[in-house]
């Protein structure tokens, strides 16, 4: 394991500036990784666009030891390696080993939403909670990214472009780099995984799933398949905002993903004191 | 096109000469109280019979202008009555109450009218946010969002929850639903541009309250705009146009019997005797029209809300349902026959009630220039 450090003057409000970037060997890769707090550790799975920092991760690395992994594939070394997103995610399990981890929150983005539910039913015992935000695994209604126009693309990413960090496409190398893996593993198969549905009945883990309620990308109603197949899930619909929640809504994000963290189903309570006055 | 009548349910009664918003509940007589149900329940009779396509209701409170602070209740008891009459709310003062809940009266209410329901969506009278106490500069931008989420609570399948910006709910799954699936048609204000524009975007039927023609068609062009933008097109029967009216059997008996008790404004509807209180019923409306905080309003630049009432014999208010017709494009007309308080009695509204039916109704029913 190796330690690398932010580049020096990281403004403190860019976004990932408290983050500390480090590298493990794993399954055959060496993958990157940012860390940044302390604490119950939530391992965090990024989306097809890659590895990305966001105010949202800030704020939970306030509370969390927060670990951003970049998965095998997304980073300098190529992936031919794995056919299936149940592949990576194994991939992505023996990744933790290596870093030491045992018990942790586990927390997937769209693509890295379809990676880290693999991951929780290949090892359930191993995650205390799961957040899936916009998660890809079933996408039905939704347009394939490749067909949609360039003019479009960024409001169906973001109600709210003006919002900090920019929501930036990813790069033209990057794509090359990565867009064969991801269609490998997800844009090649049905916008309904079967494969995925059997398991969930079976899946204890809970799970928080988020959708925002203007996601151009994969269509909100999309929460409800999660809803009916999990035994123990919460569905919530993020109002206001579009595929990325976090960039969209950095403040509701954090809020009602670190209640589901601290305290699962209990954050059905509100535990606020309503008395105005004794 | 469609006819429609909107009733209060007015308070008949000594109370109802007061003028003065809120008005105290010492001033309310039981057997009084009673009477103005029976009479309204009998003004929505006479309105069925004469052919009348939709009976309708709204919401306002601690005022004897209408006894439905909670329409719903009075919506249901008139279903049971008239088991084949078509309902509607128009409409909910929505930034008084909790959207999940509106929704489930919605529900309940279109199972107990088995699918005779319509209903609105509103931001209520400035006077209505000294009702229980809600933010009048917040009311843009939380009522949309609460029309947003009433309409996910009928539209979602699963539990869900909802992380708004004014609204936190995590365990919503509404039973019933409504028998109307996914809902019975919405309504919403088109009294301002935004709030057509926002109709448009929401694909609801679109609504104006006594607002003069011409306004209404500038805002119908907005409406249908925002409508194009969200991929649907809406046709007349989508619009509907409030106004007063009073049918009697010639103009000039007509004139006589408005004059009589200053119809249609009687005792005034929601001004506060104490002009303090006044003073901030004007700064609640310029609050809902976006005027900010601690800017005190010009109140001359109010706009003045209403257009020409309709009143006069049969020819005279068929001729000017036509003009409203043309000028706005509206498929549904909903007129109301008592005023504000204290302002026609009972008799006369029935009355007039029944004559629009024998001679108006059939000819807007036909498409006629001319009654029969």
């Amino acid at each position: 394991m190796s330690t690398t450090t932010t580049l020096p003057g990281a403004a403190q409000q860019t976004p990932g500036a408290g983050f500390t970037e480090r590298t493990v060997q794993a399954d055959g890769f060496t993958v990157r990784y940012a860390e940044s707090g302390a604490g119950e550790a939530l391992v965090v799975l990024h989306g097809a666009g890659g590895l990305r920092h966001s105010r949202a991760l800030d704020l939970l690395a306030q509370q969390y030891r927060v670990l951003a992994i970049e998965m095998p594939g997304f980073g300098d070394q190529p992936n031919e390696t794995h056919q299936t997103m149940a592949e990576l995610a194994q991939s992505v399990a023996l990744v933790l080993d290596a870093i030491g981890l045992d018990r942790f929150h586990l927390l997937g983005t769209s693509f890295g939403g379809a990676a880290a539910a693999y991951l929780a039913v290949a090892r359930p015992d191993r995650v205390i909670s799961l957040v899936l935000e916009g998660p890809a695994a079933f996408r039905e209604g939704s347009t394939n990214p490749a067909e949609i126009p360039p003019e479009q693309m960024l409001g169906r990413f973001r109600t709210h472009p003006e919002r900090v960090p920019a929501f930036l496409p990813p790069d033209p190398e990057f794509m090359a780099r990565t867009w064969p893996l991801v269609e490998r593993l997800l844009g090649s198969r049905p916008d309904f995984d079967k494969e995925l549905a059997d398991q969930l009945p079976g899946l204890g883990v809970r799970t928080l799933v988020l959708f925002g309620d203007r996601d151009g990308i994969i269509p909100a109603q999309n929460g409800r398949t999660w809803r009916r197949l999990l035994p123990n899930c919460c569905f919530i619909l993020v109002h206001d905002a579009a595929h990325d929640i976090q960039g969209d809504r950095a403040e509701a994000f954090v809020d009602v993903v670190s209640d589901w963290l601290a305290r699962g189903w209990q954050f059905l309570l509100p535990e606020q004191d309503t008395l105005i006055n004794p | 096109m469609k006819v429609e009548i909107f009733t209060p349910v007015n308070y008949y009664g000594s109370a109802s000469a007061v003028s003065d918003w809120p008005l105290p509940t010492r001033l309310f007589e039981s057997d009084r109280g009673t009477l103005s149900i029976q009479r309204g329940f009998e003004q929505f009779e006479a309105a069925f019979e004469a052919g009348f396509d939709s009976l309708n209701l709204a919401e306002h409170h601690y005022s004897p202008a209408q006894m439905t602070p909670a329409p719903h209740l009075f919506a249901a008891a008139l279903g049971a009555r008239l088991p084949r009459a078509q309902i509607a709310i128009l409409g909910t003062d929505l930034p008084l109450h909790n959207p999940v809940n509106i929704a489930e009266q919605y529900a309940t209410l279109d199972n107990l009218l088995g699918g005779r329901l319509r209903f609105a969506l509103l931001r209520g009278t400035p006077n209505e946010y000294m009702t229980y106490g809600t933010n009048p500069w917040e009311s843009r931008a939380k009522f949309e969002e609460a029309v947003e989420l009433i309409i996910r609570c009928f539209t979602e399948t699963e539990p869900f929850g909802w992380e708004g910006r004014y609204f936190r709910f995590r365990n919503i799954s509404l039973f019933p639903s409504p028998v109307q699936r996914p809902h019975p048609r919405i309504t919403l204000s088109g009294n301002s541009p935004s709030s057509a524009r926002f109709a448009g975007r929401m694909k609801c039927d679109l609504a104006f309250s006594f607002m003069h023609p011409e306004a209404c068609a500038a805002n119908v062009a907005v409406y249908r705009e925002a409508a194009a933008e969200a991929g649907w097109e809406p046709t007349a029967d989508n619009i509907l146009y409030r106004q007063f009216a009073y049918v009697a059997e010639t103009d000039e008996q007509a004139a006589k019997d408005v004059a009589e008790l200053n119809w249609p404004t009687g005792s005034g509807m929601f001004n506060a005797r104490n002009p303090e209180l006044m003073q901030v019923i004007g700064i609640a409306g310029a609050a809902m029209a976006g005027v900010p905080k601690g800017v005190v309003p010009d109140m001359s630049k109010a706009p003045n809300p209403f257009g020409p009432v309709w009143v006069g014999g049969p020819q005279a208010v068929l001729d000017q349902i036509r003009q409203a017709e043309q000028q706005i494009g509206i498929g549904r007309v909903e007129l109301i026959y008592t005023g504000f308080v204290n302002a026609m009695s009972h008799e006369n509204v029935v009355r007039s009630i029944k004559l629009t039916g024998e001679a108006v109704i059939p000819a807007v029913h036909a498409g006629a220039a001319t009654v029969s």
